[in-house]
């Protein structure tokens, strides 16, 4: 009778911690596709406001046609891309030249104090600041579900329903560095 | 050879699997410093005059009662070695302020040492008040005043202007809280399938001991279906539940401890089964607010207002 005990624990043990294990993984892994789309959202609000500010400072900024021109490009080439991969490389080129924008403009005080103007960075620099919080929270969340996936005993249960360690979101290399600005304004 | 000596066995095997499982638990946390909160004014820079922090906690507190949105003033010393903008979402996300789901909260992070300010809006009521309003809020409303050393008209000045701004925003539709049905079904699927087991168990070992099925003990069968329970909830502890099934083991083992003690009279029980769910009574984590102040409802920011500077 005592072997019946033992065998029910050992079966409640595996069943029930593979059954919690299992189900901590597809949350886990569920909910760093839910961030993903989290900065996908961000990302596109990003691309919605660009050409509201090129629109209002165009005018200002004649000897930087060139700049915008990349802007506009990049803005089209994320437009375009398809996996997350390219989405994340095109939206990065994309940050660099729109930060480069946002400096120049920042740096004009005719045309900061235009309420425009000064609407659309407000609304652009939070817009920047929302994906880099949803940025960091998907790296967040990568790191747990990592954990359970490297992690003894919980990496057994993750290699047999072949569940995979995930990349974390590498930023744009310098996007977080001053970008030099030529402004000679005429 | 009792069942007992076995269970304690049992138990002391789960205890020492726990003991070395729970340490992979602890997640990494930010290094960053976020005292409790004292009320939806909370001024660790001694930064206004105190009647001022009264007068807007009583109309925040008013606020709250009337729309559900919490806005919460922070006044600190330091960045701690981080920007504001993470400071604040931090912050916002330590704190919970604004209402689980609905995120009808409002930040305003003001650091004078730094001479910035941040004004950080939950999810729930972006529409309300877009990056562009904080902005004007931030830069014409509350530090000018800053700039001439009135910090406490900058202050009002912004409370009164964050009211104003989300007074009409109705996030009552979002309140109902309907969302951990799913989880309660894995809490009665677990208890029903220990007390399925335990049952099935205990015909095996009676049938194995020739009991006629008729004549067994219900006592016995109180104490072995409580028992096994008991150790259920070790086993969910040992095989590191989520919180949903983690609190289903407490309750199996709550439930198996009360038919134990229902049952003394009738089986032959030995004492102890009272405590089974307690050992693990540390995994919660509830974090209540202190003092007076009964704490913020849990909402969340994604980074969305605006920083200004004076």
């Amino acid at each position: 009778m005592i072997k019946w005990v033992i065998i029910g624990a050992v079966v409640l043990i595996l069943v029930g911690g593979t059954w919690s294990t299992y189900n901590k993984l597809v949350t886990s892994n569920e909910s760093i596709d839910g961030q993903w789309a989290q900065v996908q959202a961000q990302y596109q609000r990003r691309v919605d406001l660009i050409p509201g500010l090129v629109n209002a400072t165009r005018g200002f900024f004649k000897q930087e046609q060139a700049l915008y021109e990349k802007i506009t490009q990049a803005r089209a080439a994320y437009g375009s891309a398809k996996t997350p991969a390219e989405q994340v490389s095109t939206a990065n080129v994309l940050e660099s030249n729109l930060s480069r924008l946002l400096l120049i403009v920042e740096s004009n005080p005719e045309i900061k104090s235009n309420q425009v103007v000064t609407n659309l960075m407000a609304e652009l620099a939070g817009t920047e600041n929302r994906i880099s919080v949803e940025r960091m929270r998907f790296n967040d969340s990568v790191r747990v579900y990592n954990v359970i996936v490297k992690r003894f005993p919980s990496n057994i249960i993750a290699n047999i329903f072949s569940f995979d360690a995930r990349e974390f979101f590498q930023a744009a290399e310098g996007a977080d560095k001053a970008v030099p600005v030529n402004l000679d304004v005429n | 050879m009792s069942i007992v000596a076995y269970l304690k066995r049992i138990a002391i095997g789960a205890v020492l699997g726990l003991a070395l499982v729970s340490p992979s638990f602890a997640l990494a946390q930010s290094e960053l410093v976020f005292p409790q909160p004292v009320g939806y004014v909370n001024d660790f820079a001694n930064f206004l005059r105190s009647e001022t922090e009264g007068m807007l906690n009583a109309k925040l507190e008013a606020f709250q009662m009337e729309t559900g949105h919490e806005i919460s003033v922070v006044i600190t010393d330091s960045l701690q070695g981080t920007t504001i903008e993470d400071l604040a979402v931090r912050w916002f996300e330590r704190w919970g302020i604004g209402k689980e789901r609905a995120d009808n909260g409002i930040l305003m992070l003001i650091v004078p040492s730094e001479r910035v300010m941040r004004i950080e809006v939950g999810y729930g009521l972006e529409g309300a008040v877009p990056d562009s309003i904080t902005q004007q809020v931030g830069d014409m409303l509350v530090t000018p005043k800053f700039r001439v050393d009135d910090p406490d008209a900058g202050v009002i000045a912004g409370v009164d202007a964050l009211i104003k701004l989300t007074q009409g925003e109705d996030v009552s539709a979002l309140l109902n809280p309907n969302a951990n049905s799913e989880s309660q079904m894995g809490l009665v699927f677990f208890v029903i399938m220990i007390f399925v087991f335990a049952w099935i168990v205990y015909d095996r070992i009676a049938m194995a001991q020739k009991i006629q099925p008729f004549m067994r003990n219900q006592g016995t069968r109180g104490v072995f279906v409580g028992a096994l329970s008991v150790a259920g909830g070790f086993v969910a502890g040992l095989a590191g539940f989520l919180h949903p099934l983690a609190w289903a083991g407490i309750f199996a083992a709550t439930v198996g401890a009360l038919i134990f003690y229902l049952t003394k009279d009738a089986g032959k029980h030995r004492g102890g089964g009272s405590s089974g769910g307690g050992w693990y009574s540390s995994g919660g984590g509830f974090g209540g607010g202190g003092g007076g102040f009964g704490g913020f409802g849990g909402g969340s920011s994604g980074g969305g207002g605006s920083t200004s500077r004076w």
